[in-house]
């Protein structure tokens, strides 16, 4: 993985731990740290991920959109292995729609993260703040249960079927079966939240849950949990292509790695606590608010 | 229609290694100096950026094994995509 060239301005201030030589945290490296502790706890209690907010916090404090968003997918990644063992412990990932719907998201990211590289950074600062205010809106919107029970199915129907889109999962001791539907609607959708993912770091998930669930009518906890599995693997696209073009800074973004695993802990095991609508509604404020500080600063 | 076997649950102790392998990787990486703390702090991204393809893998994997071709397909195809990718910013970069 190359380094990032010296022409960029990776940190806010310099000179870094590393550059000293001396086992001491550089004040910037510590700030993304923490903000990565403190978004992701805030993202994971609002389902929403920990990106979409560490990514306009680490622009409003002066790093650049394009040097920002790979940092931001580094915390995508590290939540989607960090929550991974959880929804595969209760068996609703469909890993075929999540396959499906990943090849349209990775090449939207792909191309989003090719492009973002010479784009204009004050019009990613517009994307981002578009992002928030689609987020708030994806968030507070979000329904609750579709599908029922079937109580002719047993718990040997829990899981995928082979060669389809479709599958049973299990809820309040009942099995719900679903069929994923309106395909191609999906898959446009997945490419666009692939874009945004390469162009301004955030996960994307805030698209990718809502499409699965409301456009192509898979339950929510599925659509969630598969988003999850998903959404590593289209930052994972992403960081590939900023790796080849020397985009990430290992330092900040290993700060944001031990953050981001931290904050989503804290965050899960704060979320069985708390309401989720209050959640998600604070969290929906708290993005408006993201997108006017960023369009103003 | 038959219920498909794979559930990915042998997939969770796997991926709790890699989390904290990665947590201590990057811990070890903002706080060691000099060439030891760049290396760590790469191998944890590398961590996190390899392990959800991995994923992929192992489930085009599995898909082969279940006779199912056309996810097997679907796939191959995305991972096809993540190395087109590559390939291409690669060229455009050198």
């Amino acid at each position: 993985m190359p380094a990032p060239s010296s022409g960029r301005h990776y940190r806010i201030c310099k000179p870094t731990a590393h550059d000293r030589g001396t086992v001491a945290l550089d004040v910037n490296v510590l700030l993304i740290l923490l903000a990565s502790v403190v978004t992701s706890a805030v993202g994971a209690l609002g389902g929403l991920g920990g990106a979409v907010l560490l990514v306009p916090f680490l622009v409003v404090i002066g790093m650049p959109v394009a040097e920002a968003a790979p940092i931001g997918l580094v915390s995508v990644a590290t939540l989607s292995i960090a929550a991974g063992p959880t929804h595969l412990r209760y068996r609703v990932v469909n890993h075929r729609l999540g396959l499906t719907t990943e090849v349209a998201s990775s090449a939207g990211a792909i191309v989003g993260a090719l492009v973002s590289e010479g784009l204009d950074d004050q019009l990613l600062v517009y994307v981002l703040a578009a992002v928030s205010l689609t987020a708030a809106f994806a968030g507070g919107r979000r329904k609750g249960v579709r599908n029922l029970p079937d109580p002719a199915l047993g718990s040997a129907a829990i899981g995928e079927r082979v060669g389809t889109l479709a599958g049973a999962y299990p809820l309040n001791g009942g099995v719900v079966p679903y069929r994923a539907i309106r395909l191609k609607r999906g898959l446009g959708l997945m490419g666009i939240s692939g874009l945004i993912a390469g162009m301004a770091g955030v996960s994307g998930g805030f698209v990718k849950t809502p499409a699965t669930s409301e456009v192509m009518h898979v339950p929510t906890k599925v659509a969630a949990a598969t988003t999850t599995f998903t959404i590593g693997v289209t930052a994972a696209s992403a960081l590939a292509v900023f790796a080849v073009q020397g985009r990430i800074d290992p330092e900040a973004a290993a700060a944001s790695i031990a953050g981001s695993l931290v904050g989503s802990m804290l965050g899960v095991r704060f979320q069985m606590r708390l309401v989720p609508s209050t959640v998600r509604l604070g969290l929906s404020i708290l993005l408006v608010l993201v997108a006017i500080v960023l369009v103003v600063s | 229609m038959t219920v498909s076997s794979i559930t990915g649950v042998r997939q969770a102790p796997w991926l709790r290694s890699v989390a904290w392998g990665s947590m201590v990787s990057a811990l070890v990486g903002i706080t060691a100096p000099g060439r030891v703390g760049v290396l760590a702090a790469q191998l944890a991204i590398a961590m996190v950026t390899v392990t959800p393809l991995l994923r992929v893998v192992w489930v085009t994997y599995r898909l082969a094994r279940e006779g199912d071709r056309r996810f097997v397909t679907v796939g191959i195809a995305l991972l096809g995509t993540v190395g087109l990718g590559v390939t291409t910013s690669i060229l455009l970069s050198g």
